[in-house]
């Protein structure tokens, strides 16, 4: 029996950095599998990626050519992806607004610190690029390695919001 | 009662040991992870170890082992993770059911490069091996 392949949205204020990196790291083939078709949109789209995120993605092989900063309203519109999981990956704890998905898709919140919200040298910027990447890699590894055939309903619900609450646990 | 799960490389010191560790975390307490190499480098990788910290993950106790240091272990299923376009991946010489899972070798590369091979071995064996099981 072969799987569906599930239709992901990441989605940010900016759309330039974090909802980015994550679209990229579940497109991965060892990482998403086939399994797992990964956009990414932001409510305040900034307009361009942030050329820290290319470079970091760029350093570890990873295809930067189809990246763009784009509108939610994308995926609002007749012929969009339709939509199986939606994921919020903005900061509440700094006080940024995140939006809203209302719907059937299944969504979660799994809030990281912005990195292009640093400020300070070259370095420390880029230091925060890397910790927002190891943050995401650990989570849509966990996601993509969840058994979704099986789960369904509330269990999903709970192993979705349990990946977001690693920032909680000190991570 | 666990199953047990031999992950193999050349070295033991990078991708089989991240392996081990993700394998133990993931689906412990029904998986027991063990891994070695044909070749058993002398220590742990630095950025295999770091990267499994930063997934929040216990490293106590890493360390390359030969693979005749586990061959008196009952092993239910063997995993080699080697890349055999570019090495040459070892042989379990029992008729153990077997599989096999190519990943890059970060070795001397990036933290970055760790971190990438860290979560696709996550996302990509770990559900192999539940599946291999049948958890």
């Amino acid at each position: 029996m072969t799987e569906r392949i599930y239709n992901v949205l990441f989605l940010c204020t900016g759309n330039s950095a974090r909802s980015i990196l994550a679209e990229s790291i579940l497109n991965l083939p060892l990482v998403g599998r086939g399994k797992f078709r990964a956009y990414s949109a932001g409510s305040h789209p900034a307009g361009q990626v942030n050329p820290l995120a290319i470079e970091l993605l760029a350093k570890n092989r990873i295809p930067t050519d189809s990246l763009r900063s784009k509108n939610w309203d994308e995926f609002a519109t007749p012929g969009a992806p339709q939509l199986d999981f939606v994921f919020t990956v903005c900061d509440n704890a700094a006080g940024e607004v995140c939006p809203v998905w209302p719907g059937q898709p299944m969504t979660a919140h799994w809030g990281i610190a912005d990195p292009a919200a640093v400020e300070g040298s070259e370095e420390e910027k880029r230091k925060a690029f890397f910790t927002a990447y190891n943050q995401l890699s650990t989570r849509i590894s966990l996601f993509s390695n969840l058994p979704l055939a099986k789960l369904q309903g509330m269990g999903l619900q709970q192993e979705l919001n349990a990946i977001g609450n690693l920032r909680a646990k000190g991570e | 009662m666990p199953k047990t799960v031999l992950v193999l490389c050349t070295g033991n010191s990078c991708r089989s040991q991240m392996a081990e560790v993700l394998l133990n975390h993931d689906l412990g307490p029904q998986v027991r992870a063990l891994s070695a190499g044909t070749r058993p480098q002398s220590k742990v990788a630095d950025g295999a170890i770091e990267a499994l910290r930063l997934a929040g993950l216990n490293t106590d106790g890493l360390y390359p082992k030969d693979v005749d240091a586990v061959m008196n272990q009952a092993i239910d299923l063997v995993v080699t993770v080697c890349d055999n376009a570019k090495e040459s991946c070892p042989i379990f010489p029992r008729p153990v059911p077997r599989i096999h899972l190519p990943f890059h070798d970060p070795h001397g590369e990036s933290l970055e490069s760790f971190v990438r091979v860290r979560d696709e071995i996550r996302a990509t064996l770990v559900p192999a091996v539940r599946e291999e099981l049948g958890l």
